[in-house]
């Protein structure tokens, strides 16, 4: 009986539940004296963990309070500067967050922390808007704000400063067009006489100068509260952000930013911060202003949470992470995979095959009760697992791009497949593929930079930060990034670690490698003066005498603080065994793309790093999961879930799994162009230049591994039409000296056991009765016409072949 | 980048009488096998162009010689002969034809030999390798070949492929299979030319494979299998004439060796001390040994895989390091001109060596290591006593694939104060290594350059003109123009004296990217008149810069039988001038006939000059009995004929010629093609 059927009707149950916690947010509140105050939240959370904000419903108090208030719905003020602590009562709860009163702080009307923000907020600097790369009729911003003399510019000085009048300021364009006082093709921004329009008018009429040098510039923006739960369609929540100045000012920012949602049908914003649930689902809500962002991951459930949810197995620190998760979202995990179902999965994951019938076997024959977890364990010590490993790493670092070719993108790939087989620590790999240098085809690990022609700093930051850290931060090579803190000067520190990187001819034909230039410096494209290499998010570095910066490099990438080297690489490794990342894609971690399950996240990437950035040991711990052996069969509860892990997630096979698992079952060695025969599709890790395997290619795997992508594992027409007739499979089918011609001329085998073995070597299950009698019924009249005979069998290869059930992962 | 569009872009300026006229000059574009065991004559095939009417082929040093068996179409038979005690190796031979003259190399082996037996790319379908063995076999496209062997428990046996290094094209691979073809090891590249080598020790007892198989072409290739002694590296790399030397070779099995020696015996080592791994050598190079490039021998009972890399025995004195001189601090003190030798042992390290200039002395340091066969990418460092940095040198320049290899390093510089110095030389890629040994010659020398001729053996035809490619390279900071001419060329042939200014040459490659070229090219303008006497001429070409004269020294150029290099052993180089033909005649080399059914046969025809507005009437001449070819005309501007063969039952197999004639007159012949009988018909012979 499935565990959750009894249960779905209690979610109706009212239920009227007393508060057990209260919290405030910010958890510390700053503001200046005499200023406009700061915008808190006071959050109620019962005992079902169900929370909704009670600010206006809670008693607000100060200790010491004489200089401190609060006014509603959530403002507070102060009038001396000091300290003060801030208590709440609800409920029969009480919480305290410290107040600190910082100096009176006279504003000046800013161009940067105004009339910048002003235009993200009023949409005029997205990207489809002023923000885009050209612009719109002329007139270009900066996207979302983040280059503030970028936008003085085009707003005062360009096209001839039509577009501010400083004779008659309020006969400005740039006030009358997103007032709508004249034609605007952008419609109207705001009304005259709002806020927006008094705050420019009033910058106009100043003289609309930039501001003076020395102008605070925002340094942190911070949004609360930091997650969410809505619990009840059309239920809201109120959102405040918090930006800090490197004055060390501070302000609320709430009606500054532009709040956004990443899914508006799932929760939807208004420009005021005002979250509103639509339907159930998880998205992001983010705000952003002057370059800075920061987001807030926000789930929709419709009903209060199952008071008799199902107590859930739980083998290991992963299950504890994601069922958490399911339950909070009302998600009941499907049941355990079945023995078949789990023996023929963790095979395919691990080396890259289904189970032979004689492993199957004797598997599902087993009563042992740990036989899961020593399979598990005796699969990792199979040779294989270097292989598919060294498969996963040869698409993930573009083996064999550029001249590199086969020799070359071969020899990277044995490089990876030896490093696995001796359990190198993945941190380890990290160092030493950061630091390499040597012949392409003879030193494999030397191709790691070979991915652009002539080995650019900037292609190889790109590359590393995107491979080792999961950071896109190439949009900040032309402009500071838009989602993101990085700029310019980011991508171009960072990329300068690799300024010396170069590629030379060698000798012989077609030989080259990768080395250190003796000397060698990145120009910053504006100031055309020498970069200084500088971690992201870090500090500056300086390259010693007769050293090799990546050295300093590849320590702090490979660093246990590192912020971003573990959870990038489980996050991958993770997608490897469940399907998908917890962040995705994977290699574009931001603030504005949380992970869909940040707990798991840390835990993993917290494992990974405690037992030595060992793969073999974070996928043993992946494997042993309950998660990773939940059935792909959903119930009522997961049945839509796509993120949170509920069922195992069904999906193709890689090119090299499909091909390697039939020539295992048929006994019939697949011959790939410049391989020998007998070669596994698996043990290629560069298919030869100009010679594609067509099911291979239509199937997912590039030969080109050009851009830095993930295989293409959708489902086409080219796959079915090469499986209904290509020549992969007739051969497969149809070649004498297989292993089901060594079946049929058997006499100690009749026609079931023959359908039973077929099922069990590419299924790695038996065949129904149904099934057997189905397959067999064009044998049904009898007679023993051997080419009828084979047909059959041939015809039943084929259909299973052309099954999801064998091209699937499930 | 393709180093083969690279040669292309360089562009030779070729201006021949009739733009259609093919190259008279002998090219062998295949070899197999490509060697031959000493106290045996070996049946060597030889495949290329312009061969069938080869005279002679004769063989660099002493000991191996050959005779002409057949030739037909592009395939020429021959029948080597080596001498029991030649030298084993590689070494140059050429080929001798009334039209030109070709440089090959081949290589001379000291194991008993066989010869792949095809069907074998299964390994279930492995040809017995009985061990030692030295097998030869050739890859085409998709093709693999496994041999069987036993090994005991706990055996080591070599596999060494030599291919590149003697002149193939194929790039190989080996990879061990265990009983069950699955795969134990596998190698690519572990020498400089590419070349696979691989030492293993079996854990148990059985049958394995060895697979040979190529990633990228095919070509023919030499393996040598067994229980063999071979030497990885040879420390020193040389050593100087009449000095005695310390030699510290390192390997597997050397403790089965029982003699070393370098060259055709040129100086004879003595044994200190050996062990499976390594072995100490006391060798004494006498007085009157031409110094130059050699192989280091190390054999055991007479048998030895050929090193891959050179020994090189010098003029200088020289010095071995005992320890690597890692800082400044630890530099070896040398007093120039002399010759160190080390080895890059630890990666990153660089080895400094300590010297005394004086103001105004110019110093050269030559560094060697792929020139030798050694894995070192050399780059250069000079500092002052205080560790300021003077100069610095890397690659010196690109160049095409068949000159030595260009990235090991020379630096001069000229000192403006007398002082102490440092020399520090490193790897380019920072690799340490047991295979990252190097020679660096510190040479105190005056300005000075290097002529070489890259076409010694040059076919032209009367009335032509053409060119003569020469390089000029500089070395101490030469830098005056130098005048380039030739002497010794014949009646009616002359060369246009050239001057080539002291600036490196820049082409563009295909790719549209600026190659610096390590020195000046010069093309010598060649005319031929009309009637310069045909024959063939040796040739010299000589430069003069200041007072500094020099004659050219051959090299290869763009073998296009595979990545040989370096100058060549013979170096006679030669001028052929012959009479243009009128007709060329394309036959198939052999023609299978079924007796009693006729058989097309297309002939193709290329006409030059007059004979292009001739009619042509092509026929056979020499048929065996039985065998009839009828006459064809050929129209003006016909570029093909079919003509039928008939044959009576039964006929006899036997050569035959096509020849054009045009208003009576024979005025071209085709290679001679072999008429054999269809295998497996009633009337086989």
């Amino acid at each position: 009986m499935r565990i959750w059927a009894p249960l779905l009707f209690l979610a109706a149950v009212p239920v009227v539940a007393r508060t057990a916690k209260l919290q405030i947010y910010p958890p510390e509140v700053r503001l200046h004296a005499g200023g406009e105050g700061q915008s808190i939240l006071v959050i109620a959370t019962d005992e079902e963990g169900v929370s909704r904000e009670v600010t206006t419903e809670a008693t607000v108090t100060f200790r010491p309070g004489s200089s401190v208030t609060f006014s509603k719905p959530r403002t507070v003020r102060a009038a001396e500067p000091g300290n003060s602590t801030l208590q709440v009562t609800f409920d029969g709860a009480s919480a305290e967050a410290p107040v600190a009163i910082l100096p009176v702080k006279h504003r000046e009307l800013s161009f940067i922390n105004d009339m910048v923000p002003l235009f993200t907020r009023a949409d005029c600097a997205n990207s489809n808007c002023h923000g885009s790369v050209r612009g719109q009729k002329g007139f270009k911003l900066s996207l979302f704000g983040s280059d503030p003399e970028f936008d003085y510019e085009a707003i005062v000085k360009l096209s001839d400063g039509r577009r501010v009048d400083k004779a008659n300021p309020s006969n400005s364009l740039v006030l009358r067009k997103p007032a709508m006082q004249v034609p605007h093709g952008g419609g109207r921004r705001f009304a005259v006489g709002s806020s927006d329009y008094q705050t420019m008018a009033d910058w106009l009429a100043k003289g609309a100068a930039f501001d003076a040098p020395g102008q605070a510039r925002l340094r942190s923006l911070a949004v609360y509260p930091p997650e969410w739960r809505m619990v009840g369609l059309g239920s809201t929540l109120q959102l405040v952000a918090v930006g800090e100045y490197n004055d060390g000012s501070v302000r609320d920012l709430t009606n500054v930013v532009r709040f956004s949602s990443n899914v508006g049908a799932i929760a939807s914003v208004t420009a005021g911060g005002k979250v509103a649930a639509e339907t159930e689902g998880e998205t992001a809500i983010m705000a952003r202003t002057l370059g800075r962002a920061a987001a807030v991951p926000v789930l929709v459930v419709k009903d209060r949470p199952l008071r008799n949810y199902p107590t859930v197995t739980e083998n290991n620190y992963i299950d504890r992470h994601v069922f958490a998760k399911l339950r909070r979202i009302n998600l009941i995990p499907s049941e355990l995979s079945t023995d078949s179902e789990f023996v023929r999965r963790v095979y395919l994951d691990t080396i890259g095959m289904a189970p032979s019938i004689a492993e199957a076997e004797a598997f599902l024959a087993s009563k042992d009760p740990a036989k899961r977890d020593k399979l598990i364990d005796a699969l990792l010590d199979r040779p294989e697992r270097a292989d598919i490993w060294a498969m996963r790493f040869a698409d993930m670092f573009r083996a064999g791009y550029n001249e590199a070719g086969q020799k070359g993108g071969g020899a990277f790939g044995r490089w990876f497949r030896d490093q696995v087989r001796k359990d190198v620590p993945y941190d380890e790999m990290a160092r030493k593929l950061l630091v390499s240098q040597g012949r392409h085809d003879h030193e494999g690990i030397s191709n790691f930079y070979f991915v652009s022609r002539e080995i650019t700093p900037e292609e190889s930051g790109t590359n590393v930060s995107q491979l080792l850290l999961g950071l896109q931060i190439e949009c900040a090579r032309c402009h500071n990034h838009p989602f993101e803190k990085w700029k310019q000067d980011d991508f171009y520190g960072f990329a300068a670690f690799f300024a010396r990187v170069s590629r030379k001819d060698m000798y012989l034909n077609n030989h080259n490698g990768t080395y250190l230039k003796d000397a060698g410096e990145l120009l910053h494209p504006k100031t055309q003066k020498p970069v200084t290499p500088k971690y992201l998010d870090g500090d500056y570095e300086k390259e010693r005498e007769g050293e090799d910066v990546r050295e300093r490099l590849a320590r702090w990438v490979t660093a246990p603080n590192n912020p971003y080297f573990a959870r990038a690489t489980v996050n991958r490794v993770w997608k490897f065994f469940l399907g998908r990342g917890i962040v995705e894609p994977v290699d574009d971690f931001r603030v504005t793309n949380p992970p869909s399950n940040e707990l798991l996240l840390q835990a993993l990437a917290d494992d990974f790093k405690a037992n030595g950035y060992s793969l073999k040991k974070l996928e043993r711990s992946i494997l042993r999961s309950r998660v990773y052996q939940l059935s792909s069969v959903p119930n009522e509860t997961n049945r839509k879930d796509q993120v949170n892990y509920a069922h195992f997630s069904v999906r193709r096979l890689m090119a090299e799994q499909i091909v390697d698992t039939m020539a295992q079952v048929t006994g019939v060695p697949e011959k790939f162009p410049s391989m020998p025969l007998g070669t596994r599709a698996m043990q290629i890790p560069v298919l030869p230049f100009g010679k594609p395997s067509y099911m291979m290619k239509v199937f997912g795997r590039n030969d080109l591994r050009e851009v830095i992508c993930e295989r293409d594992t959708k489902p086409s027409v080219a796959q079915v039409m090469h499986l209904v007739s290509g020549d992969t499979l007739q051969h497969q089918i149809t070649a004498r000296e297989s292993t089901l011609d060594a079946w049929l001329s058997d006499t100690k085998l009749n026609n079931a056991q023959i359908v039973e073995r077929l099922y069990l070597a590419a299924l790695t299950r038996r065949p129904s009765l149904d099934e057997t009698a189905s397959a067999l019924q064009p044998l049904a009249a009898g007679g023993s016409d051997a080419v009828l005979r084979r047909r059959t069998f041939e015809d039943l290869l084929w259909a299973i072949f052309n099954s999801k059930e064998f091209l699937f992962h499930h | 980048m393709r180093w083969a569009s690279f040669v292309c872009a360089i562009g030779i300026a070729y201006a021949a009488i009739d733009s259609d006229l093919p190259s008279p000059a002998p090219l062998v574009r295949a070899t197999f096998p490509h060697g031959a065991t000493r106290g045996a004559t070996t049946e060597i095939e030889l495949t290329g162009d312009n061969l069938h009417d080869a005279t002679g082929v004769r063989f660099a040093g002493r000991g191996v010689d050959a005779r002409i068996l057949s030739a037909f179409g592009g395939k020429l038979k021959l029948a080597v002969t080596v001498s029991n005690d030649a030298e084993a190796g590689r070494r140059d031979y050429r080929l001798v034809t009334p039209r030109g003259e070709y440089e090959g190399v081949f290589d001379i082996g000291t194991l008993p030999e066989i010869r792949e037996i095809e069907p074998n790319d299964d390994w279930r379908k492995a040809g017995l390798l009985p061990l030692p063995v030295l097998a030869n076999g050739t890859l085409g496209n998709e093709d693999w070949d496994h041999f069987r062997f036993h090994a005991a428990a706990g055996e080591t046996l070599v596999f060494d492929v030599s291919a590149t290094r003697h002149g193939s094209r194929l790039d190989a691979d080996i990879a061990l299979l265990d009983a069950k073809g699955r795969e134990l090891a596998w190698v690519d590249d572990t020498t400089i030319f590419g070349d696979p080598h691989l030492e293993h020790t079996f854990q148990t007892e059985g049958d394995y494979y060895v697979r040979v198989g190529s990633l990228t072409g095919g070509g023919d290739y030499r393996l040598s299998a067994g229980r063999l002694p071979y030497v990885r590296r040879a420390l020193p790399a040389g050593a100087g004439i009449g000095q005695t030397a310390l030699l510290t070779l390192r390997g597997t099995h050397l403790d089965l060796v029982d003699a070393v020696w370098v060259g055709d015996r040129v100086a004879t080592g003595q044994i200190l001390k050996k062990t499976p791994t390594e072995m100490s050598v006391r060798l004494r190079v006498p007085a009157g040994v031409r110094p130059g490039r050699y192989w280091l021998h190390a054999a055991q009972k007479g048998r030895e895989i050929p090193m891959a890399t050179e020994f090189r025995i010098s003029a200088f004195p020289e010095k071995t390091i005992a320890a690597e001189p890692l800082t400044m601090a630890a530099a070896l003190s040398v007093s120039p001109s002399m010759v160190l030798n080390g080895a890059i042992e630890t990666p990153k390290a660089m080895h400094y060596y300590r010297f005394t200039a004086n103001a105004g002395d110019t110093y050269t340091f030559r560094s060697e290591s792929m020139k030798l066969g050694y894995h070192l990418d050399p780059s250069l460092s000079l500092y002052d006593a205080a560790g300021k940095k003077l100069a610095y040198a890397d690659d010196p320049g690109n160049d095409d694939r068949a000159d030595e290899y260009q990235i090991d390093v020379d630096l001069s510089h000229r000192f403006e104060k007398t002082g102490a110095y440092y020399i520090g030389i490193r790897d380019g890629m920072y690799r340490g290594g047991e295979q990252l040994l190097y020679r660096l010659t510190v040479e105190k020398m005056a300005p000075d350059y290097i002529l070489e001729l890259r076409e010694p053996l040059k076919s032209v035809y009367q009335g032509q003109q053409s060119t003569v490619q020469v390089r000029v390279r500089r070395r101490a900071g030469w830098n005056v123009p130098v005048e380039v001419w030739a002497e010794g060329l014949p009646a009616g042939v002359t060369v246009e004296k050239q001057a080539a200014a002291p600036k490196d040459s820049v082409v563009k490659d295909t790719c549209g990217v600026d190659r610096t070229i390590d020195g000046t090219i010069v093309l010598l303008p060649l005319r031929v008149a009309e009637d310069a006497a045909p024959g063939s001429f040796h040739f010299v070409v000589k430069a003069r810069g200041g007072e500094v004269e020099h004659a050219a020294i051959a090299r290869y150029e763009n073998l296009t039988a595979g990545y040989t290099y370096g100058p060549m052993e013979i170096q006679e180089s030669r001028l052929t001038v012959t009479r243009p033909p009128a007709v060329l005649l394309t036959a198939p080399a052999a023609i299978i006939a079924t007796p009693g059914k006729p058989h097309k046969i297309k002939i193709g025809i290329r006409r030059f000059g007059a004979a292009k507005k001739a009619d042509l009437q092509i026929r056979a001449a020499g048929l065996p009995p039985g065998a009839v070819i009828e006459p064809v005309t050929a129209a003006t501007g016909a570029k093909e004929v079919e003509l039928i063969l008939t044959t009576a039952t039964p006929f006899a197999n036997g050569n035959l010629t096509f020849e054009a004639a045009a208003a009576g007159e024979v005025i071209g012949r085709a290679a001679p093609s072999a008429l054999t009988v269809q295998p497996g018909s009633s009337a086989r012979r």
